[in-house]
Formats: structure tokens, sequence, C-alpha cells
């Protein structure tokens, strides 16, 4: 057994430790399961919310893509920091509704808002489809992470076994308690990890910053910015916006927004995580580190970068820090979508057909749900591989989808009724489906110039807006009457 | 204070007047500031920063602190909006109500 792998248990173990710990004196009741009986301070927000969006796709994926495509990677760096400008208005006075109406999950906004129980489960099928994906490529990184660091003593089926039992386990322990403690440790270690290799790599391997970036600019020249065709500005732009609109649209971190004690801290955050974003710039000069060092990784084995360049450069030990830290990553931001994925289907799918069902049976019920949706994930995880991140730009658009019917139902009053609104989601889900699935692309048609570049996802959300006014004049004669005028 | 459900544009409309007058009397530092609604214009600044700069930023050199030119221009992007967030948070009067959460 190698250091790397005894200290990557350790981490393990020690997630496990602060779940138990983090239930201690309390009994896990729905509300304190799911959102933490909404006594979270700005600091425990904070680290809810950052802790979700640091995941194996940053640590890895971060790498991966700034390594496998260069300039195109910045757009990591920009849709959060976009979506915390918005969240300042939007997050208090769902944080305030939500409290009032004593909700849990994504779904029961919209059903409370639109008053339909049946549109709450379209989002909560929505949410599941867009979720599995997400919790995948968790598991996905939880096999690298454990392979890579064992050696190959331990392959990395076996290792996603291992992640699975231990993410479940203290999931239905201590609910989103663990995930907040859990959350403190790898932020602290993800900061110390990242920030290292970010200034080390250069300064060992190119003697500074720019003499690495000069370095590949002569190899590759213009990687580091984005290319005239294909990935282009126009490609960033749209990219950037959708991506920055379906932020807080994914069940998870909708739902963690519930957990704050009070809408001041989502306003403190606007401000201060944007700067947390920066981390990414460290994420991003591992990869471009390694694209002298290690060249020639192609296709989905790009996520590997950060782990082939450490192997090539430091002794076992610190192998196992960086695992221990990955492991922490997905740990994390699993727990809550295994959270949310499973009080979405008691709650909002199981319990609107079964009236009369309480909170405690929900409760249970959820619980009940987390090794399914483990079992399920880990089964997608092992079957199958490659278009894993195909899957996620696609529950990207998917939650996106949601955006124009939550926006309206924050005004005063709201031009949609649940109809206009069903149709508007059921439009843009299906547009993204089948463009998706079907390998539609606009870049087929040259004739569109520089709009060719526009990210799909764009396209189904035009669909979604032309479908939702459609079915919002007919059914609202008041509407009619004025669009008549 | 009453509150109304799902209201809170209209809220803040009403609500907006005592709390001008609270903070041109304690506050004077922000007199430049003093209205909300034109910092609130201040929000576009990272949009037009990210979404538009690209097009015409779009180069690897000159290098910036060592960075590539177009990767320089995001992080100061970056940077001026944790600033911008930072000015409307003072400049908010709902951060200065007590419990805001009730």
């Amino acid at each position: 057994m190698s250091a790397a792998l005894i200290i990557v248990a350790a981490a393990f173990a020690a997630a496990l430790a602060l779940g138990l710990r983090a239930r201690a004196g309390r009994t896990m009741g729905l509300e304190q399961w799911t959102v933490g009986g909404r006594g979270f301070g700005t600091a425990f927000v904070f680290l809810l919310m950052a802790g979700e969006i640091y995941t194996t796709f940053t640590f890895l994926g971060g790498s991966g893509i700034a390594y496998g495509k260069g300039g195109p990677a910045y757009y990591i760096l920009c849709y959060l920091t976009l979506a915390y400008v918005t969240s300042y208005w939007l997050l208090p006075p769902v944080w305030r509704y939500a409290k009032e109406r004593r909700l849990f999950t994504q779904p029961d906004f919209f059903a409370a808002k639109y008053e339909s129980p049946a549109l709450g489960m379209l989002v909560a099928l929505v949410g599941l489809v867009a979720l599995v994906p997400y919790m995948v490529l968790q598991f996905k990184g939880l096999g690298i992470i454990v392979s890579t660091a064992s050696y190959g003593a331990i392959s990395p089926a076996v290792a996603v076994w291992i992640g699975a039992v231990a993410v479940t386990v203290y999931v239905v322990v201590s609910g989103v308690h663990g995930s907040a403690w859990t959350a403190v440790l790898k932020d602290i270690s993800i900061l110390g990890v990242v920030v290292f290799l970010g200034i080390y790599l250069p300064l060992r391997y190119y003697g500074g910053y720019q003499a690495m970036f000069e370095a590949i600019e002569a190899q590759k020249p213009g990687f580091l910015a984005l290319p005239a065709q294909g990935q282009s500005p126009t490609w960033f732009a749209t990219t950037t916006l959708l991506t920055a609109l379906g932020a807080y649209m994914w069940p998870h971190t909708f739902g963690s927004l519930y957990t704050a004690k009070e809408p001041r801290s989502f306003r403190r955050n606007a401000a201060i995580l944007p700067l947390y974003q920066l981390i990414n710039l460290f994420v991003f000069v591992v990869g471009f580190a390694a694209v002298l060092q290690v060249p020639g990784l192609t296709g989905p084995n790009v996520d590997l970068a950060l782990f082939k360049i450490s192997l090539q450069t430091f002794p076992p030990w610190f192998i196992g820090v960086i695992g221990a830290t990955g492991v922490l990553t997905a740990l994390v931001p699993g727990s809550m979508i295994l959270i949310a994925a499973s009080t979405l289907l008691a709650n909002n799918i199981v319990r609107p057909l079964r009236p009369g069902m309480g909170d405690a049976a929900t409760a249970a019920l959820s619980k009940a749900f987390v090794p399914v949706m483990a079992l399920v994930c880990v089964g997608f995880t092992l079957s199958g591989g490659d278009t894993i991140v195909q899957l996620l730009l696609m529950g990207y658009n998917f939650v996106t989808q949601l955006f124009p019917c939550f926006i309206t139902s924050l005004m005063a009053r709201n031009p949609l009724d649940r109809r206009a609104a069903a149709a508007g989601i059921l439009a843009g889900v299906a547009t993204v489906a089948l463009t998706s699935l079907g390998g539609f692309s606009l870049a087929r048609y040259p004739q569109l110039g520089p709009l060719r570049d526009v990210n799909i996802g764009v396209l189904a959300l035009v669909v979604n807006l032309a479908v939702t006014a459609a079915v919002a004049l007919v059914t609202r004669p008041s509407l009619r009457a004025q669009a008549a005028e | 204070m009453k509150r109304l459900r799902g209201c809170r544009l209209k809220l803040n409309r009403q609500a907006r007047k005592p709390f001008i007058l609270y903070r041109a009397a304690i506050w004077p530092v922000v007199e430049g500031v003093q209205s909300m609604r034109r910092v609130r214009w201040l929000t576009a600044l990272p949009f037009l920063g990210m979404l538009i700069g690209p097009y015409f930023l779009n180069r690897v050199e000159p290098f910036i602190l060592g960075l590539p030119f177009l990767l320089a221009w995001l992080v100061i992007c970056v940077l001026t909006t944790s600033v911008v967030m930072a000015i409307v948070y003072v400049t908010d009067p709902q951060n200065r109500v007590p419990e805001d959460g009730r």
C-alpha cells in the first residue's frame, strides 16, 4: 500500500468523521436534513455555494480544458462571476418566499409560485435528468483520483464503489450539515494544493509565468486566446451568459440557498465569491504548465493532465495529498447532489401522488432514495464513459430552461400561469434533447456567418420563450386583449 | 413594516425614503454614490467586460503581469466585479436594517 493511498484513505475517514460529528445533538427531521434548519450564517452559505462550485470538474476538468483547448477555458472564470452579480437581487426574494412557505426544494418553489404540484413534478424531473450526469462526473473523478493515488493498485471501478459507499453513508447520517463541515476541510485543502501547484509548476519547469506563456505561444501560436472560428468570441459570450443564467437553476444550488439564516448572506457573498473565482486562474496555470511537459493527452484523457504532471514532479506522499483534496472535491458536491436528487424524488414526485404524506415520512423516504440514486449513478459511471461532458453540457442547457418562468415568478404580477410555464419548459427541454442527441450543430450552416458559433442552448431558450409567450397569449384573456390593441 | 408576498420591488420603493434620510445623516462618505439606482448601473460593467470585451481584446500579447492579454483582461473584470458588488453592498440601505431576515 503506497503512502499516497494511505493519505487518500485518511481523507475519506476524516470526511466521514466530520459528517458524524456534524449531526451531534440534532434530530434529523426533513428541515434539518435538507436545509440545515435554515440556520447557516454567511460563512457557511459561502462554503456551501463555493463547495458546490469547486467540484472535481474544476479540479481535473478545469486544468484539463486549459490543457486541451487553451483560451476557451477562460469562460469558467467568467460565468459564475456574472451569476454572483445577479444573485444579489435574485436570491433574497427566493429565500424570503421559501422561508414563509417552508419550502425544501427547488420544485417546491415553482409549485408554490404557480400553484401547481404538477409543474413542481415537471421541474423535479428536469432537475433529476440534469443531476445524474453531474453526479456521474463526480464519481468518474473519484475513480481517476483513487486509482492514480494507488499507482494502479486499485482499479477505477473499485474506487467508484468505495466513493459511492462513502458518500451514501455520510449523506444518510448527517444530511446537509455534513456537507457544510466537509466543505470547510475541502476548501482549505483545495486552496492550498491548487495555489501551490499553480505557483510551483511554472517556476520549476519554465522559470516563471511569462516564460511559460511565451514558450506556449512560440509552440502553439494563438492557443492562449480564442480561435477565430468555432470557440470564437461569439461562442464565448453566449456560453458564458447561458451558463451564468443556469448556474442557480441547478436543484442542489437552489436548495442550498434555503440553508441561509438571513438573506444578507447572499448579498455579502456576491462581493466575496467573485474573488474566490480567481482560484481558477491557478487551475488553468497547472493545465498550461502540462501542455509542453506532458504532451499527447487527447479526448477524455485531458482530465488526467493535472495528475500526469504531478506524478512526474512529486514524491508519492504529495500525490496522496493531491488525491485527498480531489476526493474531498468530489464528496462535497456529490453529497449535495445526492441530497437534492433524493429529496426531489421523495418530496416532489412521490409526495404529490400520495396525499396525506407527512414530513417525517418524506424525510424517511428521501433517505431511502439516497442509496438508490447512488447505485443508479454508479451504474451510469461504469457503463457509459466518453459522453459525460456531453451529458453535463446537456444538463446545463436543461436547467437553464427553467430560467424564464423563474424570473417572471419573481415579478409582482406574474404574466405567466402554470400552463405557459410548463409549455415553455417542455419546448425548451425537447429542443435541447433533440439537438444534443441528434448531433445538430449550427456550424453546418456557413450562411449564418458569425452566428453559427452561438451556443446551441440559446436556440433552445429562444424556442422556450416563443412557446411560453404564445401560450401565455392564448391562456390569458387580459393579455390577449392588450396585444390586440 | 408590512411585507407583501412576492412584492419585493414594491417594498423597496416604499422602504427607500426613510433610509435615504438616515444615510444622508450618518454617511456623507458615499455622497458621490448617493442614489442606489445610479450605483446599480455599475453592475453592467462586468457583463460588458466579459461578454463584449473578448471581441476586441482577443489576443495573447502583450503579456500583462506575466499573463496572456485576454486572460489578464478577464482577471481584471473579475476583480472589478468584486469591487462593484462591494460598492453596491455598502450603499444598499437594505443592508443596514438590523434584522433583515426577521
